[in-house]
């Protein structure tokens, strides 16, 4: 494995990583009242 | 409009329902095999600007018009995109984002059958017998020509009508199988069906998926082949070849990769989206699916599939299996991997549940909008329209099947709807969204509720870049492929009648569409887009 290849290879898990955690805390840290009860409502 | 009210439970749920659409095969076997193709991890580069140009702002787009769309009481692509594109054109051109995850079930849900079947084999082969009859002694030539014998028998590569000729063949036992729990989880609903299995399955396919990359990125090389190590098999799939990035076809092939993996232009954003309330999120929820989407993409199967390829087979072996396609790749060479592996037995059963995972939750985001369309247009139960739905379905699959020989119906689907169509939707939906709707409106809505701001420039891309990307990427395609798909279809009689089939599918979905929306003009309902939402 060259250099680059080290390189590119964490930059891509870096970022994917990074992105996906701070979407996931920022989702979870929401205040929990914006978040719905579970239901379907079956009106027919 | 729909009799049956149906929301999403948690905002959480909405995005494990996004994200398993989007996560699939793909993700595991297509892109380890395009990066390797075009520059290794040079092509991360392309890959990464398609994603933040194109993937994620047409990926709000659809979430914003299928939460618009919504609010007016519509929850189906062809009434959602008459709404947003404010007319007709508009409305039957929606017919394309329902076709299109329908006619993609007609053989995805085959190949998910195929992976609930290989992690059947694997599970019974913990207590003994090799794996699809493999043996790990023989020469790899001759492991390879078994796996490869093992597939086509499997899957009726042979002849038309071998699977359905009167004896019980497994794919086709595990198809019906995975065919009535498709039927059985959407018929539940959203929150009860779909989201409540997705919240389940995505979790647990990220444990299979850890589990897999922990072993093969400790597995030590074979004695015989030392330099076969995991870090050269890392480098054969990241170490970057630059002068890749002067070829067109690279960047081409990223941009490809990143709009079939996000499932944008599919018909099931705009769909699940509209489920949504007003003030719910919806930029922040997009980002979180795309970005799980990756997750799995780079994080799994970049690490993943190459790097154990590489350490049983070398790098012929490897490149020769990436040129084999996906298919090739993930149902005949890995299977001598695992053959070669310690405890390739469990390995290989954990891997194909994971991609049955995988197809699962992209399966079921695939008739919903069908479900979603009829009940709309006729006004029908949720039972009626699934009922309705999974017969058309059931034919469709049942036609895939049966002329499998070199699976031409399947490639006919794959390539006409699977491929191209997804472009043309694509097209359709960001210019309805961007010169239609509009972009100050189309930010505004979007920003209703929102977690997170959509940077500034992204109204750029969306309004100039990404149609222009669409429009080049469609025109490309007319000049270099059509003509020769025209021409294979009249050549090759399964074709033909394969586009026959979903042209009957058009005209159906046609129908529905001239009379839901009478329906919906007698019920007052906004069908045109002319007034604000009421809500």
């Amino acid at each position: 494995m060259t250099t680059f290849g080290w390189i590119l290879m964490i930059c891509s898990l870096s970022f994917v990583v990074s992105l996906t955690v701070w979407c996931y805390k920022r989702v979870l840290s929401l205040p929990p009242e914006e978040k719905k009860s579970v239901k379907d409502i079956h009106s027919a | 409009m729909s009799q049956n009210k149906q929301e999403w439970g948690t905002r959480l749920g909405v995005i494990l329902a996004v994200s398993g659409s989007a996560v699939g095969l793909g993700n595991f076997l297509r892109f380890p095999g395009q990066a390797a193709q075009h520059g290794g991890g040079a092509f991360m580069i392309p890959y990464f600007c398609a994603l933040l140009l194109l993937g994620i702002p047409i990926g709000w787009a659809e979430w914003t018009m299928g939460r618009y769309g919504g609010r007016k009481g519509f929850h189906s692509a062809p009434a959602i995109m008459g709404v947003v594109g404010r007319g007709a054109v508009a409305r039957y051109l929606g017919i394309i984002g329902v076709l299109i995850p329908l006619a993609v079930y007609f053989y995805y849900v085959f190949i998910e059958g195929w992976c609930l079947a290989y992690a059947w084999e694997y599970a019974k082969a913990i207590f003994g017998t090799p794996a699809l009859g493999i043996d790990s002694q023989a020469a790899i030539e001759a492991q390879s020509a078994k796996s490869a014998e093992f597939f086509a028998s499997f899957t009726g590569r042979a002849q038309d009508g071998v699977m359905l000729g009167g004896t019980i063949v497994e794919s086709v036992v595990f198809w019906a199988i995975v065919f009535v729990l498709n039927v059985w989880f959407v018929f539940r609903g959203l929150s009860k069906g779909i989201e409540k299995f997705c919240t389940w399955a995505m979790p647990s396919m990220a444990v299979c998926a850890l589990i897999v990359l922990g072993y093969v990125l400790t597995l030590e090389p074979d004695p015989a082949t030392p330099e076969r190590t995991v870090t050269a098999g890392l480098g054969y799939m990241w170490n970057p070849d630059w002068n890749a990035l002067r070829d067109p076809g690279a960047w081409l092939a990223a941009a490809g990769q990143i709009f079939f993996s996000l499932s944008v232009g599919f018909g099931v954003i705009i769909n699940y989206a509209s489920y949504m309330k007003r003030k719910d999120d919806l930029v922040l929820s997009g980002l979180t699916a795309s970005s799980t989407n990756e997750l799995f993409e780079v994080g799994f199967g970049g690490m993943i599939t190459l790097t154990s390829a590489f350490i049983f087979l070398g790098a012929t072996g490897t490149a020769a299996a990436v040129a084999t396609g996906s298919f090739g790749l993930g149902f005949t060479t890995l299977p001598v991997v695992f053959a070669n592996m310690p405890a390739g037995q469990w390995i290989g059963m954990v891997w194909f549940f994971m991609l049955f995972l995988a197809a699962i939750t992209s399966s079921l985001s695939m008739l919903q909008p069908a479900v979603a369309f009829v009940e709309e247009a006729l006004g029908t139960s949720r039972a009626k329209a699934t009922g309705l739905i999974t017969g058309i379905a059931l034919i469709g699959s049942l036609w895939v099947i049966w002329f499998s020989k070199d699976l031409a119906a399947l490639a006919t689907i794959d390539d006409w709807v699977g491929t191209f169509l997804i472009v043309v939707l694509a097209a359709v939906q960001v210019i309805c969204f961007g010169w239609v709707f509009g972009m100050d409106r189309g930010m505004r809505e979007a920003h209703e509720g929102a977690h997170l701001r959509i940077p500034g420039f992204i109204r750029f891309v969306i309004k100039y870049i990404a149609p222009l990307y669409l429009l080049i990427a469609i025109g490309m395609f007319c000049k270099n492929n059509l003509g020769n798909w025209i021409e294979a279809a009249r050549a090759n009689p399964v074709q033909r009648n394969t586009l026959i089939l979903i042209g009957l599918v058009i005209v159906f979905l046609a129908v529905l569409t001239h009379i839901g929306t009478k329906r919906w003009r007698a019920a007052g309902l906004d069908v045109d887009g002319e007034r604000p939402p009421q809500d």
